[in-house]
C-alpha cells in the first residue's frame, strides 16, 4: 500500500505528461468530430455548377434541370447556365463549372475528372433518361394516364426501403472507436514508466526501491495498480467526452463498454511493460516504439482510412485478431451494431490472451534478475 | 561543422528507430494508396453485392426485379437465417440485403405504401449506391403501375428504360486516373511527412536542447547563430532524405504521371511543404524538450491536420466550417494545391497561377514559423 502510494505519486508528478495524455485524445476527438460531422449529412453537398449546351431544345429536359436549379430551394442541386459549346469548353477549362451537358437526341456529359460532383451529374441525367423513357412507353400503351393525371401523383424520389440495421447506422462512429483503441494502447506509456520504476538498472528510483526490503513482486504489483488507475481514468474521461461532449453513439450497453475499457487498459499497460523489458535500448527508443507500433495498429484498425478495417478482415483475418486496437474497435462496433454479444466476447477473449502474452513474457524476463553492480 | 557532425552521430545512435519509423509510415502510405481503399470517394464501376431474401411468393414482378439486379449489380445468394445474414454483412460478402415482405407484389401493384426492409453495411458507398439504383427501379415501376399497365408489359418495358445511360466524356485525355491516384498519394504525404519529421527530428534535437548540454554549448566559442545553423542543416539533410524517399516511391508506383509535368508540379509542391514541416519541427524543439510532450504534439498535429485539411477524407467532402478552420494550417494549402494540380489541363501561366499562389502561401508559413521560433529562442535565451 505504501509503495502503491509512492508509485502513483511518481507517475502523477510528471504533470505535463499527465495533462497531455488526457488532453491529447480529447483534442483528436474534437478534430475528428469537426472533420466528420459533415460526412454524416450527405445532403450538405455543395451546389454543383454546370452548363447546358442545347443543340436541340428539349423542353422537358430543360424544365427538369431548371427544377433542380431553383435558387434558394432546399432541393437545389445545380447552378445552371445555358451557353454555347465554345463558352462551355472555356468555362470547363477555367474550372468555373464541374461539367457541361450537350443535349442533342441524346445527352452527353463532359467533365474534366471523375469525382463526387461529376457522379451526381451522371446519376441525375441517368435517372432523367430512364424516367422519360418510361413516360414514352406509357404514352404509347396507355395515353389515358397522361390525361387523368395519375402519373403526377407518383413521387419519383420515394424511398422504397426501410433500414432494419440496428438503430442508426452512422459509420463515422468507427473513427471514434479506433480513437478509444488507440488511447488504450497509449497506456503503454504508463506501462513503460512502471518498468522504468521497478527495474534497478533503468532509473535511480528503481535502484532505491530494489535495495529496500520490499519484494520486487510487490512493488511491481503496486506499480501496475497505479499505472492502471491513471490509464483507466484517462480513458474514462475520453469516453465521457465522446458521449456527452461530441454525442458519439455507443449503443446502450454501457456496462460492457466499461468492461472493455478495463480490459483495453490492461492490454495497453502490459504492452508498455513488454516493450520496456524486451527492448534493451534507450528510453527514447522505447517511447518511439510504443508510439509507432500503436499508430500502426490504429492504421490497420481503420483510423486513417476506414475501409482498411474491412480489407484486413477480407485478406488477412489473422492480422485483425492480433491487433488490439482492431479488437477494441471491433468490440465497440459489435456492441453498437449487433444484437448478440458473441462477437463482443470473442474480442474480449482475444484481448485477454494478448494481455496474457505481453504480461507473461515480461514476467519471465523480469523474474530473478539480479544486479550486482550498476 | 562540429555541431553538424555531432548531429549525425546522434542520428546514428537512433538509426534503429529512424528506420522503423520510416518503414512503418511509408508502408502505411503505400498500402493506403495502392489498396484502392480511396476509391470509396467516387462511385466506381465495381458492382455492388446485393442479396434478396424473399419472404413472399416468387412473382413475375420480383423475378423482373431480380433480373434488373443481375444486370446492374452482383446478386449474391445467402442462407436466410438472421445470423448468417449479419455475418455476411460483417465480412462484406454482401453490401445490401433486401428482405421482401409477404405480399409485397400485391401491395406494390395496388400502389400501397409498402417498404422493403434492408440490412446494409453501414459505412459503405456501395450500399448507398445500391439503394439509389434499387429505388430508381421501383420508382419507374410505380409509374407503370399508376398508369394501369400489366405486370407482363411492365417487365419487358422497364428493362429497356433502365438500360438508358448518359455517355460521359472526359474533356482532357491527360487527366487520367493515375493523376488522381498520385494526388491521393501526395495528399496522404501530409500525415507521413509530419509524423516522421516531427518525431525523428525532435528525438535528435532533444540531445542538443537538454538544459545541461545547451548551457555547455552556449559557453563554447561557437556563436549561438552558428550552432543553430548547423543544427538546421542537419535537420534539412534528414528531412530531404525522407522527402526524396517518398518521391522515389511515387516514381516506382506511378511512373507515367511522375515523369510528366504533373509529376514535376507534385514534387515542387511537396518539397515546399517539407520546408514548412521542418520549420515546425524546429519550433517545437525550441519550445519544449520533454520527450512525451513532443510525442503527443507530433501525434495531434499529424493526425489532426490530416483530418481537418483533407489528407484522409477529400476536401470536397468536408464542410466549409471545417475548411475555414483548417486554413490556418499549411496542410490545407498543400493539399488544396495537390487538387489544383489534379485538375490542370494545360500548363500555361494563367492555369498555373493558383498553383504558384498556393506555393507562395506555404512558403509564407515557413518564413512565419521560422521567425516565431527565432523569437521564442531569443526569449528563452534571455532567461
Amino acid at each position: 500500500m505504501h509503495s502503491f502510494r509512492y508509485q502513483l505519486k511518481i507517475l502523477l508528478r510528471n504533470r505535463s505528461s499527465v495533462f497531455w495524455s488526457i488532453v491529447f485524445p480529447l483534442i483528436l476527438g474534437t478534430l475528428f468530430h469537426l472533420a466528420l460531422s459533415n460526412l454524416v449529412n450527405n445532403d450538405n453537398f455543395d451546389i454543383v455548377n454546370i452548363a447546358v449546351v442545347d443543340e436541340v431544345t428539349d423542353q422537358n429536359f430543360n424544365s427538369f434541370i431548371n427544377e433542380l436549379s431553383k435558387e434558394n430551394d432546399s432541393n437545389q442541386l445545380f447552378n445552371t447556365q445555358y451557353v454555347s459549346l465554345d463558352e462551355a469548353e472555356e468555362l470547363l477549362k477555367n474550372e468555373k463549372i464541374t461539367g457541361y451537358l450537350i443535349v442533342s437526341d441524346q445527352i452527353e456529359i463532359v467533365v474534366n475528372t471523375s469525382g463526387i460532383n461529376q457522379t451526381i451529374m451522371q446519376s441525375v441525367v441517368n435517372s432523367y433518361l430512364q424516367t422519360s423513357s418510361a413516360y414514352h412507353n406509357i404514352y404509347q400503351i396507355n395515353p389515358q394516364a397522361f390525361i387523368n393525371g395519375v402519373l403526377e401523383q407518383v413521387s419519383l424520389d420515394t424511398d422504397h426501403f426501410k433500414d432494419a440495421t440496428n438503430g442508426d447506422t452512422n459509420f463515422t462512429v468507427v473513427y471514434f472507436y479506433t480513437l478509444i483503441g488507440m488511447a488504450c494502447m497509449y497506456g503503454g506509456d504508463w506501462g513503460l514508466r512502471i518498468t522504468t520504476l521497478t527495474e534497478a538498472n533503468l532509473s535511480r528510483q528503481a535502484t532505491r526501491i530494489t535495495v529496500s526490503p520490499t519484494s520486487k513482486f510487490k512493488s511491481l504489483i503496486a506499480g501496475l495498480f497505479a499505472g492502471f488507475i491513471c490509464q483507466f481514468v484517462s480513458i474514462f474521461i475520453l469516453f465521457l467526452y465522446l458521449v456527452y461532449g461530441l454525442n458519439v453513439s455507443f449503443g446502450d450497453n454501457t456496462n460492457y463498454i466499461v468492461l472493455l475499457m478495463f480490459v483495453g487498459s490492461i492490454v495497453g499497460i502490459s504492452f508498455g511493460i513488454f516493450v520496456g523489458t524486451m527492448l534493451k535500448t534507450k528510453l527514447a527508443t522505447k517511447n518511439a516504439t510504443i508510439t509507432a507500433v500503436s499508430m500502426l495498429f490504429s492504421f490497420f484498425a481503420g483510423m486513417m482510412v476506414i475501409d482498411m478495417k474491412y480489407l484486413v478482415l477480407k485478406y488477412f483475418p489473422l492480422a485483425a485478431y492480433i491487433n488490439p486496437v482492431s479488437l477494441i474497435t471491433d468490440a465497440l462496433y459489435s456492441l453498437y451494431y449487433y444484437n448478440t454479444l458473441d462477437r463482443y466476447f470473442t474480442n474480449i477473449v482475444y484481448l485477454l490472451l494478448i494481455a496474457l502474452f505481453f504480461g507473461g513474457s515480461s514476467l519471465i524476463m523480469m523474474r530473478r534478475k539480479k544486479y550486482d553492480s550498476i | 561543422m562540429i555541431v553538424f557532425n555531432y548531429y549525425l552521430k546522434v542520428a546514428k545512435s537512433y538509426i534503429g528507430v529512424i528506420i522503423m519509423y520510416t518503414v512503418i509510415f511509408l508502408g502505411i502510405a503505400i498500402i493506403t494508396t495502392t489498396s484502392g481503399s480511396n476509391e470509396s470517394n467516387t462511385f466506381t464501376a465495381s458492382k455492388a453485392k446485393i442479396a434478396v431474401v424473399n419472404q413472399g411468393e416468387d412473382t413475375l414482378f420480383i423475378q423482373t426485379f431480380k433480373d434488373y439486379i443481375v444486370d446492374n449489380a452482383e446478386l449474391v445468394t445467402l442462407d436466410e437465417d438472421q445470423e448468417s445474414l449479419k455475418d455476411a454483412l460483417f465480412f462484406r460478402k454482401v453490401d445490401y440485403i433486401m428482405i421482401i415482405p409477404k405480399g409485397y407484389t400485391e401491395d406494390f401493384l395496388a400502389s400501397k405504401d409498402t417498404k422493403i426492409e434492408v440490412l446494409s453495411v453501414p459505412d459503405s458507398v456501395s450500399a448507398i449506391y445500391s439503394k439509389q439504383i434499387m429505388n430508381q427501379y421501383l420508382n419507374v415501376a410505380s409509374l407503370y403501375v399508376a398508369a394501369d399497365i400489366s405486370v407482363e408489359e411492365l417487365a419487358t418495358k422497364i428493362k429497356n428504360d433502365l438500360a438508358n445511360q448518359a455517355t460521359v466524356t472526359l474533356a482532357s485525355k491527360e487527366a487520367s486516373k493515375e493523376v488522381a491516384e498520385v494526388n491521393a498519394y501526395y495528399s496522404f504525404a501530409n500525415y507521413i511527412f509530419i509524423a516522421i519529421t516531427l518525431s525523428v527530428v525532435n528525438m535528435i534535437m532533444i540531445s542538443f536542447t537538454e538544459d545541461k548540454v545547451k548551457n555547455r554549448n552556449l559557453v563554447s566559442s561557437l556563436s549561438y547563430k552558428k550552432i543553430n545553423r548547423q543544427l538546421l542543416s542537419g535537420n534539412l539533410l534528414f528531412s530531404l532524405a525522407i522527402w526524396l524517399l517518398y518521391v522515389v516511391i511515387s516514381f516506382i508506383l506511378y511512373p507515367t504521371t511522375m515523369t510528366s509535368t504533373y509529376g514535376l508540379l507534385f514534387i515542387g509542391n511537396s518539397l515546399t511543404f517539407m520546408t514548412t514541416v521542418l520549420a515546425i519541427a524546429f519550433l517545437i524543439a525550441t519550445i519544449t524538450n520533454n520527450r512525451s510532450i513532443i510525442g503527443i504534439i507530433a501525434n495531434v498535429f499529424s493526425l489532426g491536420s490530416s483530418f481537418i485539411a483533407g489528407s484522409f477524407v477529400p476536401q470536397e467532402m468536408l464542410g466549409s466550417f471545417v475548411l475555414n478552420i483548417s486554413k490556418v494550417t499549411p496542410s490545407y494549402w498543400y493539399i488544396k494545391n495537390n487538387g489544383v494540380i489534379n485538375s490542370l489541363i494545360t500548363f500555361d501561366y494563367l492555369q498555373l497561377q493558383p498553383y504558384l499562389i498556393n506555393i507562395g502561401i506555404i512558403l509564407m508559413f515557413t518564413i512565419g514559423i521560422i521567425v516565431i521560433s527565432q523569437f521564442v529562442g531569443k526569449l528563452k535565451l534571455k532567461k
